[in-house]
């Protein structure tokens, strides 16, 4: 009895320090700093991200810890797996457009529509940009990245054999004939090594044709073998059998040393590689230049692709709250400046410092920022990836064998068919 | 029994009693008359030492099977619950042309397998065991295995391109008709990557081969060649034989590893261009993590697995049959 006596006192105490403990832990909560995870599949992004988290720490009590993967494969299998659970990262990079859209579909993202018409608001981001980041008039995910989809020319080339840059679609074909005569290829192209690099140059020809061709066709409307479309791979058919892309198997795994050596006068890409071409020690503005693709015809005159890389925040993340309040701070001019800076990237802030912009790319993005080119999406987000992952690989025999365009876009056709029968014409 | 002394071994008592010691044809004393407890406890007992490895088994590998067996009857993207489709994932697979030509290139890797790294393993141990200097041409031989497949893929992808080692040497050679580009056209581009991987796969095949060699007693070569048989005839007649156990160890091996081949494809063309190059471990991949079709990449991987365990289980049971003739 007495050993029950003396057991009483301190489990009366215990059970009153517990709610004292607990209210104590919470107020603790709200005063201590909260870290949230955030992964990506790009370890170049690491120092822009804590650097971004560490400011944030300090203006809203909102910090990151940056998780990387090294397999883009694996780091997708893992968000998808975790996305339906408690466990979601609560922070993470996707790609956009159609890329996401399944994501959305099942209710795995956080809506972002209110932080974004925020900004747009202040003027930070065209109100345009917004459409590619969620479907329906609801956004779903934040603008970390946009990149422009423009032709790099080595400027040591052209001064070599006195070319300027064209401004129209005859001056690129002539330039193009210049090059090729002066035993240097004109585009560079690999579909060996890289099997998606086959859809650049049909997004591009739509484009610079009749966007809204291009649009239709993505979203099922247009069929891939519609007359007007086989037409305008008519006109890049005539390109491939002219000679004016390298040939198949020309490349390892290095894109830059041709076009560095100079035996590839240009590559159309996207301005991600500039970071690429900086690591092979060719700089921006000194040995290379870059331009948008001249129309082929008035409407493709102002037409730009581009491609973004969303942050999104999981709908199921016990931390989705927090994660909303610093989505907020990471678009904001302040987030976005430091982000810019510390990754040599351009920002999609309207807002955002000249200074912190890649030099090459001001002019471009002022020209965006005046509302001088229409955006379309690149085509690997543009239309379901269902379609896209076997249209590549069709458009990859193409560039292999021009030859054969119809049994091409009769193939494409077909798979575009069975994935919108299937998706009960969504 | 004698007394305080030591227990007769050559006597077993049938009925122990509580103050006697049974002695056993071990000499061995037995415990106490088990407790229905004890006797359960040691009909157990065995199985209880295997139960670590059978639960690292059972819970890496049973698990997985039986998961991916689940799993292959399913519709499923990873993010929404998996949906019961029956056989519909294994219809889709025999129906799709490209699951076709991913077997036939399969096939071609098992053969190309069989011949390059196989024929040519046991030709260079033959070769090998009697040329002086053979520790330098062993080593040099051996040292790609020490590589990573990616490396072996990208040091590869520079001999294969238009301008790459392979083709200038067949230019420099005057053999310009032979230059092609190595990777863009099916099937070459799977022959190229067959012999990158034997470039890797040789050397370990050999070693086994001369350890093989090693092992087939001097005496029968000896009497053989008393005998008056010629090179030819001790390769064929005494040494290939007395090889079997070594091959059938080399050839599931390589037949194994040629139906898995993933990651040098991978790296070198994606399976591509156009799927030309696909294998159906590529196959299953491009399933499961590209198109996020988890139900019918674990079909193929059914698949893929079925063909495996069968062809070893009738290769193994047929050369085991002849090793006992």
């Amino acid at each position: 009895m007495n050993r029950n006596k003396n057991a009483f006192l301190p489990g009366l105490m215990a059970l009153l320090l517990i709610p004292a403990l607990l209210l104590g832990g919470s107020i603790a909560a709200q005063d201590d700093p909260v870290v949230i995870d955030w992964a990506n599949d790009a370890a170049w992004h690491e120092a822009g991200q804590d650097a971004v988290g560490e400011a944030s720490l300090d203006a809203t009590g909102i910090g990151v810890n940056t998780v990387i993967f090294s397999s883009t494969d694996s780091y997708q299998a893992a968000v998808r797996g975790a996305l339906p659970t408690d466990d979601a990262f609560p922070l993470f990079d996707w790609w956009f457009g159609y890329r996401m859209k399944d994501l959305v579909d099942a209710g795995l993202l956080a809506d972002v529509t209110d932080i974004w018409q925020t900004h747009i608001d202040k003027g930070e981001y065209p109100a345009s940009m917004m459409g590619s980041f969620g479907f329906d008039g609801r956004a779903y995910g934040l603008p970390k990245m946009i990149n422009y989809w423009v032709v790099f020319y080595n400027k040591h080339v052209f001064a070599e054999h006195g070319l300027e840059v064209p401004t129209t679609w005859d001056e690129l074909v002539a330039v193009a004939e210049a090059l090729k005569s002066n035993g240097v290829t004109p585009f560079g192209l690999d579909v060996v090594g890289c099997r998606w690099c086959s859809f650049i140059w049909f997004e591009e020809m739509m484009v610079r044709v009749d966007p809204a061709l291009y649009q239709s066709v993505m979203s099922g409307e247009t069929a891939y073998n519609d007359p007007q479309v086989i037409a305008i791979m008519e006109q890049w058919r005539d390109l491939l059998d002219a000679g004016y892309f390298s040939q198949p198997g020309d490349y390892g795994d290095d894109w830059a040393e041709p076009f560095v050596s100079g035996s590839v006068g240009m590559y159309l890409i996207g301005d991600w590689w500039t970071a690429g071409l900086e690591r092979a020690g060719f700089i921006a503005g000194e040995d290379y230049g870059i331009f948008v693709m001249p129309g082929i015809t008035e409407a493709g005159n102002s037409s730009l692709i581009i491609e973004g890389r969303p942050l999104l925040l999981a709908e199921n993340s016990p931390q989705r709250d927090v994660a909303l309040e610093f989505a907020d701070y990471f678009m904001s001019v302040e987030g976005q400046t430091i982000w810019a800076e510390t990754s040599d990237i351009n920002s999609p802030n309207l807002l955002a410092p000249e200074e912190t912009r890649p030099g090459h790319l001001v002019d471009l993005a002022n020209a965006v920022a005046n509302g001088e080119y229409e955006l379309y999406t690149r085509y690997w987000e543009a239309t379901p990836p269902q379609i896209v992952e076997q249209v590549v690989d069709l458009l990859g025999q193409f560039v292999l064998d021009p030859a054969s365009l119809q049994t091409t876009m009769d193939g494409a056709e077909q798979i575009a068919q069975d994935y919108w029968a299937s998706a009960g014409g969504e | 029994m004698q007394a305080g002394g030591l227990p007769d071994t050559n006597q077993v008592s049938t009925e122990p009693h509580r103050n006697e010691v049974p002695v056993t044809s071990l000499g061995r004393a037995p415990l106490e008359t088990p407790t229905r407890a004890q006797a359960v406890f040691r009909k157990i007992e065995p199985y209880l030492y295997l139960l670590p490895a059978l639960l690292l088994v059972g819970g890496l590998l049973l698990y997985s099977v039986a998961h991916t067996l689940a799993i292959s009857f399913t519709d499923w993207d990873l993010i929404t619950p998996p949906r019961f489709v029956g056989l519909q994932n294994y219809v889709d697979a025999i129906r799709d042309p490209t699951f076709t030509r991913s077997f036939s290139n399969t096939l071609i890797w098992t053969g190309g397998s069989l011949l390059l790294p196989v024929g040519g393993g046991l030709l260079l141990a033959v070769l090998l065991e009697r040329i002086p200097g053979q520790r330098v041409l062993k080593t040099l031989i051996y040292l790609p295995a020490i590589l990573s497949t990616t490396v072996i893929a990208a040091i590869w992808s520079y001999v294969y391109t238009n301008n790459g080692v392979l083709n200038e040497t067949l230019r420099w050679a005057g053999l310009d008709a032979l230059a092609r580009p190595w990777l863009v056209w099916a099937p070459t581009n799977t022959l190229a990557m067959i012999v990158a991987a034997s470039w890797r796969a040789l050397g370990p095949s050999m070693v086994l081969f001369l350890v093989g060699l090693q092992t087939i007693p001097p005496e029968l070569i000896e009497a053989a060649k008393i005998d008056g048989a010629g090179e030819r005839t001790l390769f064929w007649r005494i040494k290939l034989p007395l090889l079997r156990p070594i091959t059938a160890i080399v050839v599931i091996m390589s037949v194994i590893g040629s139906f898995m081949t993933f990651d040098l494809v991978w790296v070198m063309t994606q399976g591509g261009p156009g799927r030309s190059s696909e294998t159906l471990a590529v196959t299953m991949y491009r399933q499961a993590f590209i198109m996020w079709r988890m139900g019918y990449a674990g079909a193929v991987a059914v698949i893929l697995s079925t063909i495996v365990i069968a062809f070893s289980i009738f290769y193994l049971r047929a050369t085991l049959k002849r090793s006992a003739l």
